[in-house]
C-alpha cells in the first residue's frame, strides 16, 4: 500500500508564537520561489495543463452568456429583467453590491494588513488585488446597464454638455459613481506598482522575443537598485495608506444608496460598518474559494500554506461575528424604536415572503463560520473550501433580502408585490462570473499569481541587520 | 577607458554584498551603486543617507500638494456648479450643503493623491527607460532572480580597470565584469 505523502504546506504546526513567522516552507530558496511561480507564465501558449483548458473553456461560454445577455438588455430595454414596481432594484443592484463586496478583501489583504505589518499577507496579496480589479469589473456593468440607455452613461459624470446640465453632486448614486470609479482606478495602480518588479523577472527569463517585448515594456525598465526600491518602497506605503480609508469609504458610499433613503429596513446608520464587515466577509470567503484549488494545481503549496489559509479563517469568523451583531442589533433597533412599519418589515423579512433567503442568510453568514473557532475546522482545507462557498451564497443573499424585502413590502401596503427574476436575470449573473474567471484565467496564465519580490523579501535572512 | 560605463560585481546574498560593499567604502569608492531582488532593508541609509531623504521629501510633498489640488479643485467646481451654476431648489434646502459634498471630494483627492504617488515614483526613478548599459550583462538578468550586484561607476575619482577589478574580486564577490557605454 502506498503511504499518502502530507506536503509540507499542509502541515499544521503547534501554534507556538516564535514559529509564526515561518511563512515560506520546505526550505525554498529564492531561486526555487521565482521557479515556482514564473511557471506558468512561461509555458508556451497551447501547452497549458489540463484543469486550465477546461477551466478556460468554460469560462469563454460565460462570457459569450454574459456579452448574450447584455445584448439583449440594451437591445429590448431592461424590461428583461423581473424588476416591478415597487421593486425597482433587483438582481442588478444586488450584484452590484455583491461583486463591489467581494473586490474588498482585495484592497483590506495589499493595503491594511500592509499597515499593520502583516508579513503573512505577500504571499497572497497579487492573487486577492488581481481579484478586486476583476470583481469591480463585474459589479460596474451591473449599474450600468441598470440605466437602461447605456448611450447616456456619461451624463453620470460631470462634463460639460450642450445642455448646461451638471448632476446633482448631493445624491448619493453619484456618490457610487466617484467611489467606484476612484477604487477601480487605484486598485489597478497599486496593483500594477507591486507587479513592476515581476514584470522585470518575468522579462528577464523570457525566451520568446514577443514576451521580451511585451514584459519588457510594462516592466518600464526596472533595475532594482538601493535608491529604485526605496522611493518604490515609499510610494507603495503611500498608495496603502490611500487605499486604506477609500476601501472602507466605497463600501460606505453603496450603503449610502439605501441609508440615505426613506424606506423602512434601510434607512438606518448602521449601515455603512456592516456593509463594510460584509464586503471584508465576502471578499475573503472569496479569496478562499479562489486560492485552494489555485495553491494545489499551480504547485504553489509552500508559498501559500495552511497558516495562511487558518489566518485568513480566523478574519471571516471576525467579520462573520460582527455581521451576526448587525443583523441582531437591526432587529433590536426595529422593536426600541417604536416604528411600526420598521418593525413589522423586519417581521415581515423573518417569517414572510422571503423567510426563505432570510434564513439562508443568517445560516450561511453566521451560524456556518462559528465552526471556524475550532483550529481543527480552521485548518481543513476542505472544509474551507465548503464553508467559503457557503459564505459567499450567504452574502449574496444578504444583498438579496436588504434589497429584495424592503421594496416589495414597503411602507404603503397597497403597492406590495412579490418579485421574481426572470431568465435574464439569472442569465446575466452567471454570465459575470463567466467574465470574472475568464479575466482571472487570462491573469494566472500570464501574470505571477505570488509577489516574488515581496515573498523573498520576508524570507528568513531577508534582512541584513 | 572612454567607453567602459562601470565594473560590475555579483554577490550572493545579501550577507557577502554588504561585506562587500563596506570593504569597497572603505578603500574610498563614492560612485556605487546595489542592485537586488528585493529591497534590502537598512542599506540605503547606510550609504545613500541625505541624497535619499531629499528623494522621499520630495515624493510626499509632491503627493500632498497634488492632493490639495486636487481637493480644491473638486470643492470648487461642486460648490459652482451647485450654487452658481445649476441651482436645485430641493424643498428649499440651503445651496451649499457642505456635508453631502463630502463624498465626492474624499475620492477625488484620492485618487489625485494616488496617481500622483506613482507618477512621481516613476519620474524620480527615472522610469521608464527602456534600455540601460547593464541590461547587456548576461549575468546582470539574475538581479530579478536570485543574485545581487554591486557597481562602481567609471566616473568614480578612484576608478582603474585593472586595480577596481582586483579589489571587487577580493571583496567576495563570486564575478566581476566590465559593463561598456553603448
Amino acid at each position: 500500500m502506498v503511504e499518502k505523502k502530507i506536503h509540507i504546506g499542509d502541515v499544521v504546526f503547534p501554534n507556538i508564537p516564535g514559529e509564526r513567522d515561518e511563512f515560506i516552507r520546505g526550505g525554498v530558496s529564492y531561486g526555487d520561489v521565482t521557479n515556482l511561480v514564473c511557471r506558468m507564465p512561461e509555458l508556451k501558449l497551447g501547452e497549458e495543463p489540463k484543469w486550465w483548458k477546461i477551466a478556460f473553456g468554460i469560462s469563454i461560454l460565460g462570457v459569450f452568456l454574459f456579452f448574450s445577455s447584455v445584448f439583449c438588455v440594451i437591445w429590448f430595454g431592461i424590461g428583461m429583467w423581473g424588476n416591478n414596481n415597487p421593486v425597482f432594484w433587483a438582481w442588478d443592484i444586488v450584484n452590484f453590491v455583491f461583486w463591489v463586496g467581494i473586490g474588498h478583501a482585495g484592497t483590506l489583504i495589499s493595503a491594511i494588513l500592509f499597515l499593520f505589518r502583516q508579513k503573512w499577507r505577500t504571499s497572497i496579496n497579487r492573487y486577492a488585488e488581481a481579484m478586486t480589479i476583476f470583481a469591480v469589473i463585474c459589479a460596474a456593468c451591473f449599474p450600468v446597464f441598470h440605466m437602461g440607455r447605456v448611450w447616456t452613461a456619461h451624463f453620470l459624470a460631470p462634463i460639460p454638455n450642450q445642455m448646461g446640465m451638471w448632476p446633482n453632486f448631493r445624491s448619493p448614486l453619484l456618490w457610487d459613481v466617484f467611489a467606484v470609479s476612484t477604487y477601480f482606478t487605484i486598485s489597478l495602480l497599486f496593483w500594477y506598482v507591486g507587479l513592476i518588479p515581476d514584470l522585470a523577472t518575468l522579462r528577464d527569463r523570457a525566451k520568446g522575443t514577443l514576451g521580451k517585448k511585451i514584459y519588457g515594456f510594462f516592466s518600464l525598465g526596472w533595475r532594482g537598485s538601493v535608491k529604485d526600491w526605496y522611493i518604490y518602497e515609499k510610494a507603495y506605503l503611500f498608495l496603502a495608506a490611500l487605499s486604506t480609508p477609500l476601501v472602507l469609504s466605497v463600501h460606505s458610499v453603496v450603503s449610502f444608496d439605501f441609508a440615505t433613503s426613506q424606506l423602512s429596513g434601510w434607512h438606518t446608520t448602521i449601515f455603512p460598518p456592516y456593509f463594510v464587515a460584509g464586503a471584508i466577509l465576502s471578499g475573503f470567503a472569496m479569496v478562499q474559494t479562489l486560492i485552494i484549488p489555485a495553491r494545489i494545481w499551480l504547485d504553489l503549496k509552500n508559498l501559500i500554506t495552511i497558516q495562511h489559509i487558518e489566518n485568513m479563517n480566523k478574519v471571516i469568523l471576525l467579520t462573520s461575528n460582527m455581521v451576526g451583531y448587525a443583523y441582531g442589533i437591526e432587529f433590536f433597533i426595529a422593536w426600541y424604536s417604536k416604528d411600526l412599519e420598521e418593525f413589522q418589515l423586519f417581521i415581515h423579512r423573518a417569517t414572510g415572503w422571503y423567510a426563505w433567503a432570510y434564513w439562508t442568510m443568517v445560516i450561511c453568514n453566521v451560524v456556518i463560520p462559528q465552526l471556524f473557532w475550532m483550529r481543527r475546522i480552521r485548518t481543513s482545507i476542505f472544509l474551507t473550501f465548503i464553508m467559503s462557498i457557503a459564505i459567499n451564497i450567504g452574502m449574496w443573499f444578504e444583498r438579496f433580502v436588504i434589497i429584495v424585502t424592503s421594496l416589495s413590502q414597503g411602507n404603503v401596503p397597497s403597492s406590495w408585490s412579490y418579485y421574481s427574476p426572470r431568465i435574464w436575470d439569472v442569465f446575466l449573473f452567471i454570465g459575470s462570473f463567466g467574465l470574472f474567471f475568464f479575466l482571472f484565467l487570462l491573469f494566472i496564465r500570464f501574470l505571477p499569481v505570488v509577489a516574488m519580490a515581496e515573498v523573498k523579501g520576508v524570507m528568513k535572512g531577508g534582512h541584513c541587520k | 577607458m572612454n567607453n567602459i560605463y562601470g565594473m560590475l560585481a555579483e554577490y550572493e546574498d545579501q550577507g557577502t554584498i554588504f561585506e562587500g560593499l563596506t570593504k569597497i567604502r572603505s578603500l574610498g569608492y563614492k560612485k556605487i551603486d546595489i542592485f537586488s531582488p528585493f529591497p534590502i532593508h537598512g542599506m540605503e541609509e547606510m550609504f545613500m543617507g541625505k541624497s535619499l531623504k531629499r528623494q522621499s521629501r520630495k515624493l510626499s510633498n509632491t503627493v500632498f500638494g497634488f492632493g490639495m489640488v486636487g481637493f480644491l479643485a473638486i470643492f470648487g467646481l461642486i460648490t459652482w456648479v451647485s450654487v452658481f451654476n445649476y441651482p436645485l431648489n430641493i424643498g428649499g434646502r440651503p445651496l451649499m450643503s457642505f456635508p453631502a459634498f463630502i463624498p465626492p471630494m474624499f475620492e477625488i483627492t484620492i485618487l489625485f493623491s494616488g496617481i500622483t504617488t506613482v507618477i512621481t515614483m516613476l519620474y524620480l526613478n527615472g522610469l521608464p527607460k527602456w534600455h540601460n548599459p547593464l541590461f547587456n550583462s548576461v549575468k546582470f538578468k539574475r538581479v530579478t532572480d536570485d543574485r545581487f550586484f554591486l557597481l562602481i561607476y567609471a566616473t568614480d575619482c578612484r576608478f582603474n580597470s585593472t586595480q577596481t577589478q582586483i579589489d571587487l574580486m577580493k571583496s567576495n564577490a563570486l564575478s566581476v565584469e566590465v559593463i561598456l557605454k553603448d
